[in-house]
This record gives C-alpha cells, sequence and structure tokens, in this order.
C-alpha cells in the first residue's frame, strides 16, 4: 500500500473532486471512487519515484513543528525556494512530510 | 483503471467523464503550466467564424486540431492552411494568434483580426471542399469584404467562465454566501452571528479577561466588524490566531517523504526527497530536497 499523502495535492484534489461529482450523479459507486483513489496512490508514488528527478534546495525560518505518528508538519516563513533554474519566494508554507526510509508505514489522511 | 470500471459494468464512457472532470479542474486551477504538453489527446482551438460572413453556413464553428505538443500562445503567421477535421481547407490571411483560455479543457481562440476565407472555389457550396487542396493565392468571394476587423466574443468561452465560478463557489471554504439572492439577508445575519458569536465564545474563553457583561458588549461591537471579514478567520482577533492560521489550507503546501530531518540547537536541516510542491499558485515537483531555518 502506497501512502495516501499525495491525495492533498492540487492534482490529488482535482481527482476528488471528480470523484464526488460522479458520485452524486450515481454514476460510480462510493467503493468504486475508493479503488480509484488507491490506483491514484500507487500512480504517484510510482510517478514520483521514477520519472523526476529534479532538486530543490530551500532557506527560510521555523515557525512551527511537529511530530506526530511518524509524520512531520513544519510551518516555515519567508522561504526562498531555490532551483537551478528559478527562485521563489515565499511568506509561508506548510510542509507535510512522511518518513521515507523503505520501512516506513501508511500514513492515513 | 480500465479493468476496474468494466468489473463494475459501467461503461468506458464513465471513465473518459472522470478524465475530462479531472482535467478540467486541474486546468483550471491554473497550477500546470505544461501539463498541456503531455496531454495525450491533441489540442483542439475553435477556430470562430465572423459572425456577419457572407456565406451561409459560417454560424458553425470549425475545430482544428493543433499537434499537442504546441505551446500557448501559439502564432499561426499569414499563409498558412488550416485543415478541419472534415476536410475544409482554410487559408488564413493574416496572422492567428491562439491563445489558451484560462478556463476550460478547449484553449479558446482569442484573434483579435483574422480573415479566414475559404480556399474552395466560390461558386460551389462550401460542403465539398476535400478536391481543392490548392491554395488560392487570394481567394476573395465576391460578397467579402476585404478587409474584415473585429473582436469575435467566443462563446464556449463564456460557457466556461460560467462553469469557472460555479467551480469557485464550490471551493469557498467559509460559510457566508456572497452571491445568495438579497432576500435572505435577513437569514444571512443570523448565521453570521451565530458562527461569530461561537468563535468569539472560544476567543473569550482563552483570553478569560472579560467579565460576563463585557463580553457581551463586546461579542456585539465585534459583529459589525467581522461581519464585512467573514472570509479569512485569521483577521480581528490577534491573540488566538496563532494555530488557526497553521491548519488554513490556502498555505502553500508541500508534500513530500523525508529522509533525515536534523537539529542542533535552534537550527534545522530538512533532507527531503519525493515531492509536491504548491506555491505561488503554481506547482512544482522534487526529487530531492534539502532545506535550513532557525527557529
Amino acid at each position: 500500500m502506497a501512502y495516501q499523502l499525495y491525495r492533498n495535492t492540487t492534482l490529488g484534489n482535482s481527482l476528488q473532486e471528480s470523484l464526488d461529482e460522479l458520485i452524486q450523479t450515481q454514476q460510480i459507486t462510493p467503493q468504486l471512487a475508493l479503488q480509484v483513489l488507491l490506483q491514484f496512490d500507487k500512480a504517484i508514488n510510482a510517478a514520483l519515484a521514477s520519472r523526476v528527478r529534479n532538486r530543490v534546495n530551500f532557506r527560510g525560518s521555523l515557525n512551527t513543528y511537529r511530530f506526530c505518528d511518524n509524520v512531520w508538519t513544519f510551518v516555515l516563513n519567508d522561504v526562498e525556494f531555490r532551483e537551478v533554474t528559478e527562485l521563489v519566494k515565499v511568506d509561508k508554507v506548510k510542509i507535510v512530510a512522511c518518513d521515507g526510509k523503505n520501512s516506513g508505514s501508511n500514513a492515513a489522511e | 483503471m480500465k479493468e476496474l470500471f468494466l468489473d463494475e459494468g459501467l461503461e468506458d464512457r464513465v471513465l473518459d467523464d472522470l478524465r475530462h472532470l479531472w482535467e478540467t479542474k486541474v486546468m483550471q486551477s491554473k497550477a500546470m503550466e505544461d501539463f498541456r504538453k503531455n496531454n495525450i489527446n491533441s489540442s483542439d482551438f475553435v477556430l470562430q467564424l465572423p459572425a456577419n460572413y457572407p456565406r451561409t453556413n459560417t454560424q458553425t464553428l470549425a475545430t482544428f486540431s493543433l499537434p499537442a505538443s504546441l505551446a500557448y500562445p501559439v502564432q499561426i503567421p499569414a499563409g498558412v492552411t488550416l485543415q478541419t477535421a472534415s476536410g475544409q481547407l482554410y487559408k488564413v490571411n493574416v496572422p492567428v494568434v491562439v491563445t489558451q483560455a484560462p478556463v476550460g479543457h478547449q484553449p479558446v481562440s482569442n484573434v483579435s483580426q483574422k480573415v479566414p476565407e475559404r480556399s474552395e472555389m466560390p461558386a460551389p457550396q462550401p460542403v465539398a471542399v476535400a478536391q481543392n487542396p490548392v491554395l488560392l493565392q487570394e481567394p476573395e468571394p465576391p460578397s467579402a469584404a476585404p478587409h474584415k476587423l473585429f473582436t469575435i466574443p467566443c462563446l464556449p468561452k463564456l460557457d466556461l467562465d460560467y462553469t469557472y465560478s460555479q467551480l469557485s463557489d464550490i471551493v469557498q471554504l467559509d460559510g457566508a454566501a456572497d452571491n445568495s439572492d438579497p432576500e435572505e439577508d435577513e437569514d444571512l445575519p443570523l448565521e453570521e452571528n451565530d458562527f461569530l458569536g461561537l468563535i468569539n465564545a472560544e476567543a473569550i474563553r482563552a483570553l478569560k479577561e472579560e467579565n460576563g457583561s463585557d463580553s457581551n458588549s463586546i461579542s456585539s461591537s465585534s459583529d459589525d466588524g467581522v461581519v464585512d471579514e467573514l472570509d479569512p478567520l485569521n483577521s480581528g482577533d490577534d491573540v488566538v490566531e496563532q494555530d488557526i492560521p497553521d491548519l488554513f489550507d490556502t498555505d502553500n503546501v508541500i508534500v513530500c517523504q523525508y529522509d533525515k530531518i536534523h537539529r542542533s540547537k535552534n537550527r534545522w536541516k530538512f533532507h527531503l526527497k519525493d515531492g509536491v510542491m504548491s506555491y505561488g499558485g503554481r506547482d512544482y515537483v522534487f526529487s530531492k530536497a534539502i532545506g535550513e531555518a532557525e527557529w
């Protein structure tokens, strides 16, 4: 089972909204929607691991940190994200990170 | 996913509907700029013929297929021939700029001026064109004016705007209905007051400073001020709002996995991997991210 972490992304949220619309119009069952989401989890985890190959550096100040159920949640302020191609500055950013080691357990939403 | 859907006895159409809805939403979020390039389907743009074009059946729209790898906006120089799926040929006399509409699945052409003229012979009906692939240098239907400069309102775009505003309403987080009927104004303030009463009650409990009588006056006076700004929760009250913005999901969010999180005194170092970032309204991904912060 793959992390359900990526469901709260633009991609994942739009998928969930679309699924909800289809459920409301009775075109699919909630069970099927759940299967779709599970498949999405597998696909997004595999895609991120294999198809993405870029690196980002960032620097900022830490506002809060939280470590619960092996999930880190940070809130950073005045962050600069630096990639080779571009630099982006943000006032506030929230980072949710699950355990990346192979033996990490699943994180439900 | 097709097998799962077929197992349920559903048609492929439902899966296509899902994909279409999903892609529509993703494009409407404007968060993914070059996603269109990776789209399997070829991108179409709808060429809207001028309303006062003399031909009878020019009210219909012609759909062209552009190569999927084009980046918008696309500029089509003069003299290019466009062919629709049905075989009709259109010759572009004036440079055409095809821009991608911010909403909707199909990019719609926003052309400020264009004079698309048919390359078929003016005499026969425009239906049978396929036999005339040869471009005429100056195909001018006798009734066509040599110059037509106008902007064309794009009908599909209007529909898409409507859909976008619908979606905006759905995404709206707070309970205030900005677009509701004015007749329901009487009901709204009651709901807002109840809602604000809850917020203020919590604030008062947290502060533990006001007396009972003072809290009533404060809640009634702050109701008027906060009614206007119900949308951002972190307005009005100061002290208590430290935690609430933390959970507010208009934050720029990064969802990833961590390799190593390190701390020395108040210096934190992050080693992250396989992340999806959303900030500044755009989405990014990374395979590795290294960061430092001081707490």
